[in-house]
């Protein structure tokens, strides 16, 4: 959630400033538009800091900024070594899908060196600050209820976010996946007391290793093939984007690299606490003993 | 003789008679001035010149003969001009007196040349002879002596002398030169006598004072009498002097005001007066300006008092006004104006440089001033103000009205302004400078803070602006030249145009100036967003600016509106709602009104409650919820005093029971029946909850099923209120129980009904009681249920208690028969007050009759007539009487008229007697009482004293004890009978 908290898309005092020559010539103007009330005074709104997509490799915010909201997620994380045979896989994994996409980017690194893979629980939770403590304290009561359990890895897929902005190549969970549920529905009811939206109905458990941006345009059931280089190019200066990910993509990535996923030895974990970001604030509460 | 009569007088003919008394006349000169009568008194007075006395009485009988034979003397055969030219002198032998008696006063006057005495009778008769008789005033009371000089002046000039026909000046010109010689003369002998100066001074101000006299002479006479005469004594003169000068007007007026105003200002205001009189010469308006600005300057000082009550302001008004009036002669015109603006500006702007530099070190200003530039001081010691050119009324230099009026006038009197900028506008129109006029009101209207200011200035603004056009109009008509004609239309037309935004424009002015006196005035700026109108953009602007600037502790009620009203204005889409919607900005705002620190935390609370009922407008029903969670987050310290005015709105939101109920009703709309316990459940732990809370909680876990919790909620209820808000409760809360599990849980419903019964007061158990007994009827025991009823007659207020004594007793009848309810009576009978024991034994007697038991009626009748006066009372002893009448004897009868007589004679005070008469005459009915009681009442009053007053209450008090045990009845009747007999025999007696 470091991201949404760092990107800002609030781009409304931009256009009114192109809106505004309009407003004095209202003849000019088709009669069915409504001419629009004029913005805020900065003493009555600050105004948001301004969202700027190109510091942010392309991306752009769903949720606008909201001052005194917290942005909460609650995920199992999994902390590979570099050593790590899991870690050399993504890592040739990215690798060859990079070749294929090349806008493709990777999910990004912490600072520590230490490269993580998080399985989410929820969806983006917004909090108010007198509700940080209550989702600490579900999150606690949940974990209580839950004993430790092994997580493994199933396939690779692709996966697209609720607003179409952007695919993902993730890696879904196979075994584990009932425990998922269980701790992700039992977070329900404290979510639907504040409102917020619970998790999927038929949720795909899943570590993203990649993402890449989507054409704003791009339909989903319509079934095109990636454009080409020059194509992207030429559509955003800056920031390629792409219809979809190519279909062989996966069944190449799921010829090449399934057996030594499904492997114990490579894809199987001990999954012992769960991780609850709300802000910057990362707090971890371990699973029954 | 004719010829004489019809001779003309010339000139010289008249004027050869004069002068009488120049030289002295002597008698080697005038022969006829002693006659053969006289040589007596001349030799006495030789022979004695010495004495005073013997000249005295020489004098006054010539002059008493002189008076003698002019009354005698026939009318003189004169023309009546000459007559009128002679004045005083006209006959022949008033001329002759006159040389006679100045004769003998020379003469004494030579022996006592310093005779006070003597002068001023001299003196006096001299001037009667010259100016005529002096009119002599019937004045009333005494003079003020020492009054202010404004006081002095006004009486000096009632008191004027006037006199009767003069000599004339022209042909008696010799004679008015000796008069004043002979005044000179004496003045030499008695220079320092007030009297004569005063004398002397006041032939100036006779009417027909020759100019020779008058102007220069008199002017150096007054300086002379000032020059002469002490200090103390110059007020007398000056009295004079001033008015002499008012009287000659001129340069004259103004050099001797000038120096008496430099010893005492207080007639300046007079001074400002005269010099703009034009009847005293050219009027001088620019000393008198400069003199009026002064004025009012030392009066906002504190240094000058205006004698004629005059505030500062007013001194100021009157500076206006000249200024107005003579603008070209007093102001400068617009360069000069300009000039000497920058100027100002430049100096000022200097001075606050010297100011912060040259401040000395000292806190409190006590320190020494050691060094700096020389200052003038006043013989006080006092620092004088800085020569200024605008008050020195002898500077011929201009006044710069502007810089004057804003100085000294709308920087001191901001409230006053009206007046001051319409009288600089004026002054600029007067002037013939419009624009600069206009100029001058529109800087007005934008910066007065009245709304009566405004008034003014908008008046006088409008009626210049009309006269202009109106002006124009006419020149128009007369105007021939084509392309003046045209230049002229358009200017006309703009004017017009102006004419027409100024009357538009007012509604704003107007409201500018209510913003400008009060910017905290909630209503005034949605006065002014309402008078935008559709005009969104500056509706806008206003709603920002009216938040910008109110101060929200110093706002006027409902300020938290004006956030709602704007957010609606985005949510809408503008006043006319044309606009496109911009919901996200009206949460902005309504965003913004929650972080102002309000007076009230309500309406902190109702901007919420806005918020999330503009969210439910929009169908955000989770959005709704959000914000009310965001409203209703409780800090961790719950230990906020609702009503801390200390802390912000913010920090005691939380307590707001309306918030609460708002989110608690929108819970149980559109949340679940969990979420909604949950913040039931929070407003009881926040002990912020009130009845309609506790019932609304209940029942809304009622129809959702909860029973049980819902009998929880009001048992929390009960325990949170105290009594009277907790009988309702208590009331729903049994009611509910009863109707719930009826006769299942009876043991459980009776602990209930005890524990509310405990600590209800007597004054609202009765209900509880009766569902109590209601409850056992029902489903309990009979006798339990005979059980609470007593014990509820015995606990409820007096009020009640009579009616519960009807249910008990129904209820009785109607479980044990009639006889069962005999002890209820007797118990009622016991408890209840007087009033209503009365009623209670009518229907106890009832209950007897019906039983058979006619003597134990009686004896009840007889009980409860102690409490019914029969004036008031009448149903009862008209029943009682039926009663005899349908079952008693004789005797009995007549027990009854005894006892009614001795009980109206008990009841026979002032006050019960008042309340027969207020009854009687409320129901009508004065036939029956005018003559029954007033019969009765002397009767009764005499046999109460027959018997002492000790038999009435005897009998009364045996029935008492008799009443209540049947079982002793029998031997109480017989006792009450030997009484019947006895009271019988005496009334016989006094028949």
């Amino acid at each position: 959630m470091k991201r949404t908290s760092l990107l800002v898309c609030y781009s409304s005092s931009e256009e009114d400033e192109k809106e505004k020559p309009a407003l004095s010539f209202p003849l000019t103007k088709p009669p069915t538009k409504r001419r629009k009330l004029p913005p805020l005074a900065e003493t009555i709104a600050a105004l948001p800091p301004v969202d700027n997509p190109a510091l942010h490799q392309g991306r752009t915010r769903n949720v606008p900024h909201v001052e005194g909201q917290y942005a909460a997620h609650v995920y199992v994380s999994i902390t590979l070594r570099e050593s790590s045979p899991l870690y050399q896989l993504v890592k040739d994994v990215f690798h060859d899908a990079k070749k294929q996409v090349p806008s493709l980017q990777e999910i990004s690194k912490l600072d520590t060196g230490r490269y993580e893979l998080h399985i989410s629980l929820s969806r983006p939770i917004f909090l108010r600050a007198h509700q940080r403590e209550e989702l600490r304290q579900a999150v606690r009561n949940v974990t209580r209820e839950q004993a430790p359990f092994t997580l493994s890895f199933a396939s690779f897929s692709e996966l697209v976010n609720d607003e179409k902005t952007r695919t993902f190549l993730a890696i879904e969970i196979g075994a584990g996946h009932n425990e998922l549920k269980t701790l992700s529905d039992a977070l329900a009811p404290t979510l639907q007391a504040i409102r917020q939206k619970g998790y999927y109905e038929k949720p795909r458990f899943h570590a993203s290793i990649a993402w890449a941006l989507l054409t704003p345009s791009s339909n989903n059931g319509r079934d095109s093939l990636p454009r080409s280089e020059s194509e992207l190019s030429s559509e955003t200066s800056e920031f390629p984007t792409i219809d979809r990910l190519p279909e062989t993509l996966m069944s190449t990535l799921d010829e090449k690299y399934r057996p030594s996923l499904t492997s114990s030895r490579i894809g199987a974990f001990e999954v012992a606490e769960i991780t609850v970001k709300i802000g910057k604030d990362v707090s971890t509460f371990r699973l029954k003993v | 003789m004719p010829s004489v009569a019809q001779k003309a007088y010339s000139y010289d003919d008249l004027s050869s008679y004069f002068p009488l008394t120049y030289p002295i006349p002597h008698p080697k000169t005038h022969p006829d001035l002693i006659t053969v009568k006289d040589l007596n008194r001349e030799e006495d007075l030789l022979r004695n010149p010495s004495s005073f006395r013997a000249w005295w009485s020489a004098i006054q009988s010539t002059r008493d003969s002189f008076t003698a034979q002019l009354k005698v003397e026939k009318p003189s055969d004169l023309p009546d001009e000459v007559k009128a030219l002679l004045g005083p002198l006209a006959s022949p032998l008033a001329r002759r007196y006159l040389q006679r008696i100045t004769y003998l006063y020379e003469s004494a006057l030579q022996n006592f040349p310093s005779s006070f005495k003597l002068w001023k009778s001299y003196l006096q008769f001299r001037m009667s002879c010259v100016l005529g008789k002096p009119v002599i005033k019937k004045r009333a009371g005494g003079r003020k002596k020492f009054g202010p000089m404004k006081d002095a002046l006004e009486e000096e000039q009632d008191d004027l002398e006037e006199w009767d026909e003069c000599l004339d000046p022209v042909i008696g010109w010799e004679e008015w030169k000796s008069l004043i010689a002979t005044f000179e003369r004496c003045l030499m002998w008695l220079p320092n006598l007030p009297r004569i100066w005063l004398l002397y001074i006041s032939i100036f101000s006779h009417p027909q004072c020759p100019a020779l006299i008058s102007h220069t002479h008199a002017r150096r006479t007054f300086d002379r009498a000032l020059r002469t005469l002490p200090p103390s004594l110059h007020s007398r003169i000056w009295v004079r002097y001033l008015l002499w000068a008012e009287s000659k007007g001129g340069e004259t007026l103004v050099a001797v005001y000038r120096r008496y105003l430099a010893i005492d200002p207080t007639l300046s205001e007079r001074y400002t007066a005269l010099i703009l009189s034009k009847s005293l010469g050219k009027p001088r308006p620019l000393e008198a300006a400069k003199v009026l600005l002064s004025l009012a300057r030392k009066a906002a000082r504190g240094e000058y008092t205006s004698p004629e009550g005059k505030s500062p302001l007013q001194l100021l008004n009157d500076f206006v006004d000249v200024v107005e009036n003579y603008a070209e002669d007093v102001g400068m015109d617009v360069e000069a104006t300009d000039e000497s603006n920058a100027a100002i500006a430049k100096k000022d702007a200097e001075n606050e440089g010297a100011l912060d530099a040259g401040k000395p070190a000292s806190m409190d200003g006590q320190l020494i001033r050691m060094a700096g530039p020389a200052v003038t001081v006043g013989p006080d010691g006092k620092v004088l103000p800085q020569y200024d050119e605008d008050e020195d009324p002898l500077s011929e230099r201009k006044l710069n009205i502007e810089n004057i009026i804003k100085k000294d006038g709308l920087d001191m009197y901001k409230d006053q302004a009206g007046r001051l900028w319409v009288g600089l506008a004026t002054y600029w129109i007067k002037r013939g400078d419009f624009d600069r006029g206009r100029e001058t009101f529109e800087k007005a209207i934008q910066s007065v803070v009245t709304q009566r200011d405004f008034n003014q200035i908008f008046e006088a603004y409008s009626q210049t602006e009309d006269a202009v056009i109106n002006e124009i109009m006419e020149a128009l008509e007369d105007e021939e030249d084509d392309d003046d004609k045209a230049e002229l239309e358009e200017e006309m037309d703009n004017r017009m145009q102006a004419f027409e935004q100024l009357t538009d424009r007012r509604p704003f002015l107007l409201n500018d100036v209510l913003i400008r006196r009060n910017p905290n005035d909630v209503q005034e700026w949605e006065k002014r967003v309402a008078l935008y109108g559709d005009d969104d953009e500056k509706a806008a602007a206003a709603y920002t600016k009216a938040i910008e600037t109110i101060h929200p502790k110093k706002a006027t009620p409902n300020f938290h509106r004006l956030f709602i009203n704007f957010a609606k204005f985005y949510e809408e889409g503008g006043a006319s709602g044309q606009a496109e919607p911009d919901l996200d900005s009206a949460r902005k705002i309504l965003e913004k009104a929650t972080k102002v620190n309000f007076k009230q935390v309500e309406d902190l609370a109702e901007v919420w409650c806005e918020w999330a009922e503009m969210e439910l407008r929009h169908e955000n029903y989770d959005e709704a919820i959000r914000v009310m969670q965001r409203a209703t987050a409780v800090p961790k310290n719950t230990k906020i005093n609702y009503h801390d005015h200390a802390l912000s709105a913010q920090a005691r939101l939380f307590k707001s029971i309306k918030l609460w109920s708002f989110y608690v009703d929108l819970e149980e709309s559109i949340g679940t029946v969990e979420s909604t316990k949950a913040v039931y459940d929070k407003i009881l732990d926040l002990r912020i909850a009130n009845a309609q809370i506790i019932v609304n909680y209940a029942s809304f876990l009622e129809e959702n099923k909860y029973f049980e919790e819902s009998f929880k909620v009001y048992e929390r209820g009960v325990e949170l209120f105290t009594f009277p808000v907790s009988f309702e409760i208590w009331n729903i809360y049994l009611s509910k129980f009863v109707k719930r599990y009826g006769g299942t849980k009876v043991e459980r419903a009776r602990d209930l009904f005890e524990q509310a019964l405990e600590k209800c007061p007597a004054k609202s158990c009765k209900p509880i009681f009766l569902m109590y007994a209601k409850l056992e009827e029902d489903y309990g025991l009979a006798k339990r249920a005979m059980a609470i009823y007593d014990r509820a007659t015995q606990v409820v207020t007096d009020a009640d208690k009579f009616e519960m004594f009807t249910i008990y007793i129904a209820k009785a009848t109607a479980n044990f028969g009639l006889p069962a309810t005999r002890p209820i009576y007797e118990r009622a009978i016991e408890a209840l007050p007087d009033k209503q024991t009365a009623e209670m034994c009518l229907r106890f007697a009832a209950l007897e009759r019906k039983l058979g038991e006619i003597d134990r009626a009686r004896a009840i009748y007889a009980h409860a007539s102690q409490f019914c006066d029969p004036r008031v009372n009448q149903k009862f002893w008209a029943e009682w009487n039926t009663f005899e009448i349908e079952t008693g004897s004789e005797d009995t009868f007549r027990e009854m008229l005894r006892i009614r007589r001795s009980v109206q004679a008990q009841f026979n005070t002032e006050a019960s007697y008042l309340a027969a008469q207020t009854i009687a005459a409320s129901e009508g009915n004065k036939r029956a009482l005018s003559e029954g009681p007033e019969d009765n009442d002397p009767m009764a009053a005499a046999e109460k004293q027959a018997n002492g007053g000790v038999k009435g209450p005897a009998f009364v008090a045996a029935k008492k004890t008799a009443l209540p045990k049947p079982a002793e009845e029998a031997g109480a009747q017989p006792a009450a009978k030997v009484a019947n007999s006895e009271e019988i025999q005496i009334e016989d007696d006094e028949f």
